[in-house]
C-alpha cells in the first residue's frame, strides 16, 4: 500500500501541488489524471522523491525517506516521459542497466524477454538515439520492466510509477502496454500511472485519482470519479459519459465536449 | 580492442625510447642488459634518465587527460565536455601558478610537509574548485545545460588565467623561470621526481574510475532515473568531481596545459567499442597514453634536435577533431 498524505510541493516560487492525498493498493492498477498543470506528473515525482515535497509518503507503512535509495531500487521502477540519453548507447545496453538495480543478480537473458514484452524484440543492437519516440518510451519500459521483473519480491510487491507511458504511442501500443500494466497489477503488484486518456483510463484502472489545481479532487473507482459532474469541473468543459454495453464500460467521445458557459 | 591498445601502447613505448635527437638506439640495450653487458654511460644515462622518465611520464599524464575527459564527460552527459576546454585546466594552472608564486608565503612548516608536493596539490586544489563551481552553475534541477557549461567555462578560464596573469606580474626572477619552464606545457624537462610527484596523484584518481563505471552509465539516463536505478547520485557526483580534479590537477602540474586529449579519446574509443563506461575508462587509459607518447615523438621529430612544445602537437590535430565532434552534434547543444 502507498499511502500520500498532505503533499505540498513548490516549483520556482509557485505551489502546484496544495495538500494533495493520494493511495494506491498493489494488486490495481491506479490512474493519476487530470487538466494540463493541475499536478499530476508533480504528484507523481513527489512519490518518486524526484521533487522535494512536504508531508508523508508511506511504502506499506515506512515513511519513503527513510527507506536506502539501493533499496527502493530493489522494489520500484520509474519511467519518466520522454528521456534523452547522453551517449550513443544501444537499445540492450539501455535495457540492461535495469539489471544492474537487482540485489540478485538477474540473467541476463532478461533484457531480451523485456524487449520481446513490450514489442521490441529484434531492436537490441539498434542504437536508442535512433528509434522514434515511441519506441523509445517502449525501450524505457523494457527498462523498467527488467528493474522489476517480478511483480512481487522477497519484501513485498513491487511499484510500477509510470508518467504518461501511453503518450507517443499509436492505439495497438497503448492497448500493448496498458495490457503490460493490466498484468503486472494482476500478479500482485502496485502501478501507478499518469494518463491523459480518460478512455483507455476508465478501462484499465481499477482506481482513479482526478487532480485539479493541486489538489486531488476525486479518488475511486472509474465509474465514481469519472462522472459529467467531475470530469466538467475538473476540465472546465461540458463532458457526457456514456456506457458502452458490451463489454461494459464508461467512456467519452470527443464531439460531445463543447466549451462550458 | 583492450589487447589491440596495449600493443599500440607497447610499440609507440618502445619507438619513443628509440627515438631522440642524441641517435641513441634502443634496440641493443635490452639485449646488453640480458647478457650482463657493460651499456655505454652516455646512452644509459639518455636511455634511463631522460627518455624513460619522458615516456613514463607521458603515459601517466596521457592517460589521466583522456581517463578525466571521459570521466567529466560522463558526469555532464555530455561529449563536448573536457577539462582542458571548460576552464578546469585553467583553475588547475592557477593552483599551480599560485604555489610556484606564493608558496614561499606558506608557514615554513606546512611547505615542509608538503614538499615537492605543494605544486600538483595546489592545482588539484585548483582544478577541484572550478570543477564544483562549473557544475553547480551549470546543473540545475539535475539538468545540466550545455550553454552554460561552456560558456561559463571560458569566462571560468578567462578569469583563471587573468588571476594567473597578475601572480606571473608579480613572480622574481627565479619564480619566472620555473613558470616559464612548466607553462611550456611539454613533457620536456621529465625527471623520476617529476614522474613520482604527479604519478602519486595520477594513479590514485584513475584507480578510483572502475568504481565510478557503472554508475556513469546510470547517469546517462540522467539524474532522476539513475537514483531510480540505486545509483547514489550525490556521492557518485563528488567522487567523480574529485577524481578529475585530481587527475587534471597531476597532469597540469607536471606537464602544463596539454589539449585535446581529454575529448578525442574518449569519442574515438565511444565509435569503436561504444559508450559503456566499464570498457570505456581502461581503454581510455591505453589509447591516451598511446596518442601522447606519439605526439610528443612528433613533437620531438619535426624540428629535431631542437623540439615543438606537445601542446602545439595535440591542438593541431586536435583542434580540426573537436570542429568535427562539435559539427555532429549541433542538435545537442540547443543554444
Amino acid at each position: 500500500m502507498l499511502i500520500a498524505s498532505d503533499i505540498h510541493v513548490s516549483l520556482a516560487g509557485n505551489s502546484v501541488l496544495e495538500g494533495a492525498g493520494f493511495r494506491a493498493e498493489a494488486g490495481l492498477v491506479t490512474a493519476i489524471v487530470g487538466p494540463n498543470g493541475s499536478g499530476k506528473t508533480t504528484l507523481l515525482r513527489a512519490m518518486t522523491q524526484d521533487l522535494p515535497y512536504q508531508g508523508r509518503i508511506t511504502l506499506d507503512g515506512n515513511d519513503l525517506t527513510a527507506i536506502p535509495g539501493w533499496r527502493l531500487a530493489t522494489r520500484r521502477g520509474v519511467l519518466p516521459q520522454a528521456s534523452r540519453i547522453a551517449f550513443p548507447f544501444t537499445v540492450l545496453e539501455i535495457v540492461r542497466l535495469g539489471l544492474s538495480a537487482a540485489a540478485v543478480p538477474a540473467p541476463e537473458s532478461r533484457a531480451s524477454d523485456a524487449l520481446a514484452r513490450v514489442g521490441l524484440a529484434g531492436f537490441e543492437g539498434r542504437f536508442y538515439q535512433e528509434l522514434s519516440g515511441g519506441e523509445q518510451q517502449r525501450a524505457q519500459l523494457a527498462r523498467v520492466l527488467c528493474q522489476v521483473w517480478d511483480p512481487v519480491g522477497p519484501d513485498g510487491p513491487r511499484w510500477l510509477f509510470l508518467d504518461e507511458p501511453v503518450a507517443s504511442l499509436d492505439i495497438g501500443h497503448q492497448l500493448e502496454v496498458m495490457d503490460i500494466m493490466a498484468d503486472y497489477a494482476a500478479r500482485g503488484g502496485g502501478v501507478v500511472a499518469v494518463m491523459h486518456d480518460l478512455n483507455l483510463t476508465a478501462i484499465y484502472a481499477a482506481s482513479v485519482a482526478m487532480l485539479a489545481e493541486g489538489r486531488v479532487m476525486a479518488q475511486g473507482t472509474p465509474e465514481e470519479v469519472l462522472t459529467d459532474v467531475t470530469l466538467s469541473r475538473a476540465y472546465g468543459c461540458a463532458l457526457r459519459v456514456n456506457a458502452a454495453p458490451d463489454p461494459p464500460a464508461t467512456f467519452l467521445l470527443p464531439h460531445m465536449a463543447r466549451r462550458a458557459g | 580492442m583492450a589487447i589491440f591498445l596495449l600493443v599500440l601502447l607497447t610499440v609507440v613505448s618502445v619507438l619513443s625510447l628509440g627515438t631522440g635527437a642524441s641517435g641513441t638506439r634502443f634496440w641493443p640495450v635490452p639485449g646488453q642488459v640480458l647478457r650482463g653487458e657493460e651499456i655505454a654511460a652516455r646512452d644509459a644515462i639518455i636511455l634511463f634518465d631522460i627518455r624513460l622518465p619522458r615516456l613514463a611520464l607521458g603515459i601517466l599524464v596521457g592517460a589521466a587527460l583522456a581517463v578525466s575527459g571521459a570521466v567529466m564527460q560522463g558526469l555532464f552527459r555530455n561529449p563536448l565536455a573536457d577539462p582542458g576546454l571548460v576552464g578546469v585546466g585553467a583553475g588547475a594552472g592557477l593552483g599551480a601558478i599560485g604555489a610556484i608564486v606564493l608558496g614561499t608565503m606558506l608557514p615554513l612548516a606546512l611547505r615542509g610537509a608538503l614538499g615537492y608536493y605543494l605544486v600538483p596539490v595546489a592545482a588539484f586544489i585548483g582544478g577541484w574548485l572550478t570543477t564544483i563551481l562549473l557544475y553547480r552553475m551549470s546543473t540545475h534541477r539535475g539538468r545540466t545545460s550545455v550553454a552554460v557549461m561552456l560558456l561559463g567555462g571560458i569566462a571560468i578560464a578567462a578569469l583563471a588565467g587573468a588571476l594567473s596573469g597578475i601572480l606571473i606580474y608579480m613572480a622574481n626572477d627565479a619564480e619566472l623561470r620555473d613558470l616559464t619552464f612548466w607553462g611550456l606545457g611539454s613533457l620536456a624537462g621529465a625527471t623520476w621526481d617529476k614522474v613520482a610527484l604527479g604519478g602519486a596523484l595520477i594513479v590514485l584518481a584513475l584507480g578510483a574510475t572502475p568504481f565510478l563505471a557503472r554508475a556513469l552509465n546510470g547517469l546517462a539516463l540522467g539524474e532522476g532515473p539513475a537514483a531510480h536505478l540505486g545509483v547514489p547520485v550525490q556521492k557518485m557526483k563528488n567522487a567523480a568531481i574529485l577524481t578529475v580534479a585530481a587527475a587534471t590537477g597531476a597532469a597540469v602540474a607536471v606537464s602544463g596545459g596539454i589539449g585535446f586529449i581529454g575529448i578525442v579519446v574518449p569519442h574515438l574509443l565511444r565509435l569503436m567499442i561504444g559508450p559503456d563506461h566499464r570498457w570505456l575508462l581502461p581503454n581510455a587509459a591505453l589509447l591516451g597514453a598511446s596518442l601522447l607518447i606519439l605526439a610528443d615523438m612528433i613533437a620531438r621529430s619535426v624540428v629535431a634536435p631542437a623540439e615543438l612544445p606537445i601542446g602545439i602537437v595535440t591542438a593541431t590535430l586536435g583542434g580540426p577533431f573537436f570542429l568535427w565532434i562539435l559539427m555532429r552534434n549541433r542538435s545537442l547543444l540547443d543554444l
